[in-house]
């Protein structure tokens, strides 16, 4: 027995200095780590696609991470954000919250990535298909694990708006910087700004609620078109291009262009930007 | 592993699994279970299809297989879900083996490698079960070994958590010990009073990927308990302490955690009597601090309400809450004798329950910071002072008494106070605290009736209604739920074999008069021996299902639902 005892009692000690427990003293927060030496190399940009809706008190909250991640030290320009109103909590209900945001790009992501719980959201769309959907609270960390890495292509985008038939002449370049294989798309989508619609926030009803970056349309469906097939070679320039109508009730000065380009095989997005109409 | 799951399955196919196989001096043991939907398209109940799966039929459902030889035991559970039923979280997609572990027992020394659930004391810093009815599984993959002796048991263990089909990116690390002080001490062996006593702690290590926070990577808790038992009376109280550990449920605050529970009972033949009680301060324990709702939790923070199995009582249950929450619960018993005027001819039982649960009292750190603002320390408290927000309280009170040969009747009364803001809209202390929250107060009978017809036929019949008031602050009913409905039930079974039943719920009191709905459905079921199937058909109204304390959100539906059972 005394043997025993002395045996157990090592062990525990033992255990319990190895594993100290980590007492974090302030200051808590360290914004970002500063701006990166990228010596003009093309970074991997990110893309949160945010799912949402105006009847989601928790939704505002996924906003405003998305938003403290842009102003991160060395991540302005790195992040590109889209917010998709899909769900239960974006069918239009009685006035107020009679806006219908909902698309159908959106609705088909919906249906194939199938999200539980609101807000919630993909960046990048990594580990799919067995956890893509990450909590609002955990993009920053996802989106840190792309800030230290060099892009494999460009995507560099220019759009010209006729007023006359509101279509956008969206057109994309490529650099291709590192041996791509695989299958891959391209998406070219619009989105608007500067909404103001009523939303559900944890502290009530916000009448004059800013909608940002809201989903509109997409120029060749949600899923895009071939843009690389089987393989392209380091010093490949690729190029695409699109058009998106504007409707009437948008608002072209408040619009921007996304493109991205995924896999085929496993969703993962390799490249994004952005550019705003005006 | 995969080869040992392969080697297991190997021994495991030659012997089938109709019934209970001895392969030398081994056993071999087993369940199989079966759910299944066929939703039916209910455009009233279901305007935006939110109940109605492209697939139309979903099921999911698992095999166990146990193995046993001397003290060598083996196991493996394969699950399936093709697709996850509407209701359950939908990180459930797939099939494979999420289970499988080998555990040998010798002079004391319990030693297991790969998947185990563990316990230590009442859970409030580590406890991983699987509760299949609402989707949790938080099994440990890893190694664990225990050792008993004397009335000493130790336990070691390290492992990652199940999460969905995947792994939790955290490693949980813990160790327990307990003492039963009569069986240690020769000198105590005799004493009526018995005494046992225990300590734990564990840590979890999870990487600081933030751009944002300064985060804890190894995060420690550690609690002590004592359980005493004498004659009919018994007390058990348990501590436990959390160090830092900021987390999407706590809005990444860095307060450290502590919870108090303790539980005082007694009973003889005539009498019960419980009181038991809690206090939790921000004691969410997960190993991966941004998991949502049920996944990777370590620990358990036990249920502090009476938990209701009748239909209607069930469809407003309290949910834990464990980022804080003082909670208070008295329970008495009482049977009064046959043959007297009050207990009647067979006797009568009597029960009441009361339960009370609300927040913690918090208070600013200081002027310009915010109860609960991230990256801050959170909150200041007191221990003996009332929380601001009251979570949930439940007065149910009844009797069981045996009419005749024929009839038994089981009356009660429950009346509800329930927080929505809290338990249907997850609002936090901090805004809650700025506002009156909506509370929806309940007044609640279920009378039950069984009459045996004859020898194994047996008939029950169940009343139940549910009054919603308006909440505290006057705002519409339409905010707070499905307002009143009265429930009707009528089950005959024929032992052992074949049972049915007829129910019928109507939402009378519904403020959307679109939805004063009925809500019919029916079942059959038959058994033979260890083997049950089930098909029911009909509406289901949305609804809080909740085991232990934990939640999940069922929404309505319509449809044809299976259910087949065995074990072997």
């Amino acid at each position: 027995m005394k043997v025993f005892f002395e045996r157990v009692s090592i062990l525990v000690v033992i255990f319990f200095t190895a594993i100290s427990c980590d007492y974090v003293s302030e200051p808590f927060q360290d914004n970002g780590g500063g701006p990166i030496d990228t010596n003009d190399v093309v970074m991997r940009n990110i893309l949160i696609e945010d799912y949402t809706g105006q009847r989601c008190n928790n939704c505002p909250k996924a906003t405003d991470a998305i938003k403290v991640i842009k102003g991160l030290n060395g991540y302005e320009g790195r992040v590109v954000s889209i917010a998709i109103h899909t769900g239960f909590f974006s069918v239009p209900g009685a006035s107020p919250f009679d806006a219908d945001f909902r698309t159908t790009e959106g609705n088909t992501l919906e249906s194939f990535f199938n999200p539980s719980g609101y807000p919630t959201g993909m960046v990048n769309r990594i580990d799919y298909p067995t956890d893509p959907f990450k909590s609002y609270t955990s993009w920053a960390d996802e989106t840190s694990a792309f800030i230290d890495i060099e892009a494999d292509l460009s995507v560099d985008i220019s759009a010209n708006f006729d007023s006359g038939n509101r279509q956008v002449s969206i057109s994309v370049d490529s650099e291709v910087f590192n041996e791509i294989v695989g299958d891959f798309n391209i998406v070219l989508l619009l989105a608007e700004d500067s909404i103001v619609s009523p939303q559900v926030t944890p502290t009530g009803n916000v009448l004059d609620y800013v909608h940002n970056y809201v989903l509109r349309k997409s120029s060749n469906s949600i899923w895009g078109e071939s843009y690389i097939n089987g393989s392209a070679a380091e010093g490949t320039k690729l190029n695409y291009t699109g058009t998106i109508t504007i409707k009437n009730e948008w608002r072209e000065d408040h619009c921007r262009i996304i493109a991205f380009v995924y896999s085929t095989s496993n969703q993962e997005i390799i490249q994004v930007n952005e550019i705003k109409l005006f | 592993m995969k080869k040992i799951i392969l080697g297991l399955i190997a021994l495991f196919s030659f012997t089938g699994w109709s019934q209970t196989q001895t392969i030398n001096t081994g056993e071999l043991h087993g369940n199989f279970q079966f759910d299944g939907q066929l939703y039916v398209r209910d455009s009233i109940l279901d305007p935006n299809k939110e109940a109605y799966p492209d697939e139309k039929f979903l099921g999911q459902g698992f095999m166990n297989l146990i193995y046993t030889r001397g003290g060598f035991t083996a196991g493996v559970r394969y699950e399936n879900y093709q697709n996850v039923m509407i209701g359950f979280p939908q990180g459930y997609r797939g099939e494979g083996i999420t289970y499988r572990f080998l555990q040998y027992n010798t002079h004391g020394l319990d030693v297991t490698a790969g998947n185990f659930y563990e316990q230590f004391g009442s859970g409030m810093i580590l406890r991983a079960y699987e509760e299949r009815g609402l989707g949790y599984d938080n099994v440990f993959d890893g190694a664990r070994v225990k050792y008993s002796k004397n009335g000493v048991t130790v336990k070691g263990m390290i492992g990652r958590q199940r999460k969905y089909f995947d792994k939790s990116s955290g490693i949980v690390r813990g160790v327990d010990a307990e003492v039963n002080l009569n069986e240690l001490f020769s000198g105590m062996s005799e004493n009526k009073t018995l005494i046992t006593v225990g300590g734990s702690f564990v840590s979890k290590y999870e990487p600081d990927n933030s751009p944002i926070y300064n985060l804890p990577k190894n995060v420690g808790s550690w609690g002590g308990r004592v359980n005493v038992q004498r004659g009919g009376l018994g007390i058990y109280a348990e501590y436990v302490y959390k160090i830092n550990d900021p987390s999407s449920d706590n809005n990444f605050i860095y307060r450290p955690g502590e919870g108090l529970t303790f539980a005082i009972n007694y009973a003889n033949k005539d009498f019960g009597f419980m009181v038991s009680g809690k206090r939790i301060d921000n004691m969410s324990y997960r190993s991966e601090r941004n998991a949502q709702q049920i996944e990777t939790l370590i620990n358990y923070i036990p249920a502090g309400t009476r938990y209701h199995t009748y239909t209607l009582p069930a469809l407003y249950p309290y949910a834990t809450q464990i980022n804080g929450e003082q909670n208070l619960q008295v329970e008495f018993t009482y049977n009064l004798h046959k043959k007297t005027v009050l207990g009647g001819k067979y006797g009568t039982q009597l029960f009441a329950n009361f339960a009370y649960a609300g927040s913690i009292y918090k208070s600013k750190i200081d002027e310009d910071t915010d109860i609960g603002q991230t990256g801050t320390d959170g909150y200041d408290t007191e221990w003996f002072k009332l929380g601001q927000v009251k979570y949930y309280q439940d007065f149910n009170v009844g009797f069981k008494r045996k009419l005749n040969k024929k009839w038994k009747m089981t009356f009660t009364y429950l009346n509800v106070q329930y927080n929505f803001d809290l338990l249907n809209k997850g609002l936090r202390d901090e805004v809650m605290i700025k506002k009156t929250p909506s509370i929806i107060y309940l007044n609640e009978f279920v009378l039950e009736m069984q009459y045996k017809i004859k020898p194994k036929h047996y008939l029950r019949f169940e009343v139940q209604g549910l009054f919603s008031e308006q909440d505290s602050v006057g705002r519409a009913f339409d905010e707070l739920g499905a307002g009143s409905m009265v429930l009707g039930l009528i089950e005959y079974s024929i032992s052992p074999h074949w049972f049915f039943s007829v129910q019928n719920i109507y939402n009378f009191g519904n403020p959307n008069e679109n939805f004063r709905l009925n809500y019919p459905f029916v079942n059959v079921a038959y058994s033979d021996g260890p083997t049950r199937i089930q098909l029911g058909y009909g509406r289901q109204p949305s609804g809080i299902f909740c085991v232990g304390g934990v939640c999940r959100f069922v929404p309505a539906s319509n449809g044809l639902q299976m259910s087949i059972t065995s074990n072997f």
